[in-house]
């Protein structure tokens, strides 16, 4: 036992003894590790973003996130719904409440900056502030409160702020030219965007100012619908029934499409799945590129290694001895590569928001992400780092070590 | 008859048999090497003299003929037993073929790792070894950083500290100058006289003189063997 540990720590000396080669076998890990690291936190971190949007495993959300989400169909495509329909719904029995919701893109400042503008009623909004729903923290200012016919009161998110160098009080060039005439929108308030992905460009508003902005009277995007407890399945199949037989009454035609909570958490997955199945993918092809590497640089310093190995057979190391001090350097070669992968991986992640790969995840973010984008490094990812990094070193040494090792000493040592 | 610690009989190795590159090395080679004796292989460069030491040091296969080491026939030997055996030899090369970048005590004692002596008796023994030879000084030194005779000194005490019952020398002088070989010189007589059987290929003639054999080696062949009274 004392001679296989022995043996076992003559491993981690072989790391210093050939100070290139291990240099250069860690590098190469690392170039195939990191971005791995990167992309697999970032869609698991976007996953639980995407959950925490709908109410998954946020206990604080209850009763804030709706359990149904009406909207329209025209041709196939997504049009906006009359709030009128939401009458009928409301009065379903274990509908508890229904809020039109207006969903719109909209540039902003002289950068004209893309955000999404969100208009909500305003009792709708009172009951997001006063939750301690973190998707809505409003850090500095007051909710929007402003009716049809006003000034449209503004909340955005940190970030936006921070970009268009706005603060609570200031004012922003129209944004819009309804029937109404212009508008001078002001900020109220900011929230905390950084929370969030999805609210990093959100401008939130009334839903009468969000219908003017637009010049959409009468129309939402969606209509958010709120169940009581273990009714949303039966509500949807009445709104389908119903909606679907007012449209075909009515001359506009319009197809109902009912997504519930349910769907959306069964769709994140799909989505981002796929996403994140294209990473594997192209991982795969580097993993093997990776120990095509591996070989390849296993051979700086190889004649020195290759009659290393000769002295330590001809002064009487067996072949299993040697293979086996081979193995260690090669784990703990894996472990330290593994180490400073996840390192650097959270590095990039935290200090650089993903740089680069985050669009791969997130359509419409640049190269270089102005927003903080979700990750999660998770214990789990590091115990597969490890596991990757030992199974690349050694797959890429193993062979040439073990052809050495069977040479009698004296070819070695030639 | 001579019962040796060595015998051989009819030793031959070729390299890449069977191929355009064909080199005979060695051929149809029959000596015997008494215990304690102190053994020269002379010869020109190219006459066998480092391929005969390797098969008589376990270090590589006869491709013909027998190569016996006390009871055991090398020749029909596994790799494992091979091994085994070079723990019973002790080899110094040319070239010194220490490890780089790792201290001399390391470097001295690396074959004593895989025997399970502990990390503080390796440091014990690489000591008293290394005062013997007059470089306990350079203990904790790096190969690069000795001279050329030290490092020979160095490779010499890696050899002798598993008390082996052969040392094998291939050309250990070729690399020093005079006076670094007048004093590994000195030391061989030494080990030599303290009963361990010494197997040098050399043509330094300080060697030669010292020898009790020397077996003269011409293109493979053994040409001529001296037994001095």
């Amino acid at each position: 036992m004392s001679s296989f540990l022995s043996i076992a720590r003559t491993g981690s000396v072989a790391i210093l003894l050939s100070p290139l080669r291990s240099a250069v076998t860690v590098v190469a890990v690392i170039a195939v590790l990191v971005p791995y690291l990167v992309g697999t936190g970032l869609a698991e971190g976007l996953r639980q973003e995407a959950l925490i949007a709908i109410g998954v495993g946020v206990p604080e959300a209850k009763g804030l996130v709706p359990d149904l989400y009406v909207a329209a169909n025209r041709f196939g495509r997504r049009v906006p719904i009359p709030v009128s329909l939401g009458e009928p719904i409301r009065q379903f029995d274990g509908v508890t409440q229904v809020v039109p919701r207006i969903v719109g893109r909209i540039t902003v400042g002289k950068k004209r900056v893309e955000a999404v503008l969100v208009g909500l009623p305003r009792e709708a909004l009172q009951r997001f502030g006063s939750s301690v729903h973190r998707l809505s923290r409003v850090v500095d200012g007051k909710l929007p409160g402003s009716r049809r016919g006003e000034a449209p009161e503004l909340v955005i998110g940190s970030s936006l702020a921070r970009e268009l160098n706005l603060q609570v009080g200031a004012v922003i060039p129209p944004i819009h030219r309804s029937g109404g005439g212009e508008k001078t929108p002001r900020i109220i308030g900011i929230f905390e965007s950084d929370v969030s992905l999805w609210q990093s460009r959100m401008i939130l508003t009334t839903f009468e100012s969000a219908g003017e902005i637009f010049d959409q009277d009468g129309l939402a995007t969606d209509l958010l619908v709120y169940c009581r407890a273990g009714q949303p399945e039966s509500i949807r199949l009445r709104i389908m029934g119903s909606l679907s037989g007012s449209s075909r009454e009515s001359t506009t035609s319009l197809q109902p499409s009912v997504t519930s909570r349910s769907d959306l958490e069964s769709l994140i997955p799909a989505g981002l799945g796929h996403r994140e199945g294209v990473f594997n993918l192209l991982f795969v092809a580097a993993f093997g590129i990776g120990i095509l590497v591996i070989v390849v640089t296993s051979g700086f310093g190889r004649p020195e290694r290759r009659r290393e190995i000769g002295i330590l057979k001809a002064t009487g190391w067996q072949t299993d001895e040697i293979l086996l001090r081979s193995l260690v350097e090669s784990l703990l070669l894996g472990l330290a590569s593994a180490a400073l992968s996840i390192l650097l991986a959270w590095i990039w992640l935290n200090g650089f928001d993903g740089y680069w790969i985050a669009g791969i995840f997130l359509a419409g973010v640049e190269t270089t992400p102005t927003i903080t984008v979700p990750f999660v490094l998770s214990w789990q990812q590091a115990a597969l780092a490890v596991l990757i990094a030992c199974l690349l070193v050694t797959t890429g040494s193993a062979y040439s070590t073990w052809r050495t090792a069977v040479t009698s000493p004296a070819e070695a040592m030639r | 008859m001579t019962v040796g610690l060595f015998e051989t009989e009819g030793l031959s190795r070729v390299y890449h048999a069977g191929r355009s590159s064909e080199v005979c090395a060695l051929s149809d080679v029959s000596l015997v090497i008494p215990a304690g004796s102190y053994v020269v292989l002379a010869g020109a460069s190219g006459s066998g003299k480092t391929t005969l030491l390797s098969l008589l040091g376990a270090l590589d296969r006869p491709t013909g003929g027998r190569v016996r080491f006390g009871d055991l026939h090398l020749e029909d030997c596994s790799d494992v037993e091979l091994a085994r055996q070079r723990r019973r030899m002790g080899f110094v090369f040319q070239d010194f073929s220490l490890i780089p970048r790792l201290p001399i005590w390391e470097n001295i004692t690396y074959p004593q790792i895989p025997r399970g002596m502990s990390t503080s008796d390796r440091r014990q023994v690489a000591e008293d070894e290394l005062s013997r030879l007059g470089l306990v000084a350079k203990c904790d030194v790096v190969p690069e950083e000795l001279s050329g005779g030290e490092q020979q000194r160095a490779a010499v005490a890696r050899a002798l500290i598993g008390d082996p019952e052969v040392v094998f020398a291939d050309e250990p002088t070729s690399n020093l100058d005079r006076r670094s070989a007048a004093e590994l010189a000195s030391i061989f007589a030494e080990i030599n006289a303290a009963g361990t059987t010494l197997v040098v290929s050399t043509h330094d003639p300080d060697l030669i003189d010292q020898a009790s054999h020397v077996f003269t080696l011409e293109d493979g062949r053994l040409l001529e063997t001296e037994v001095k009274s």
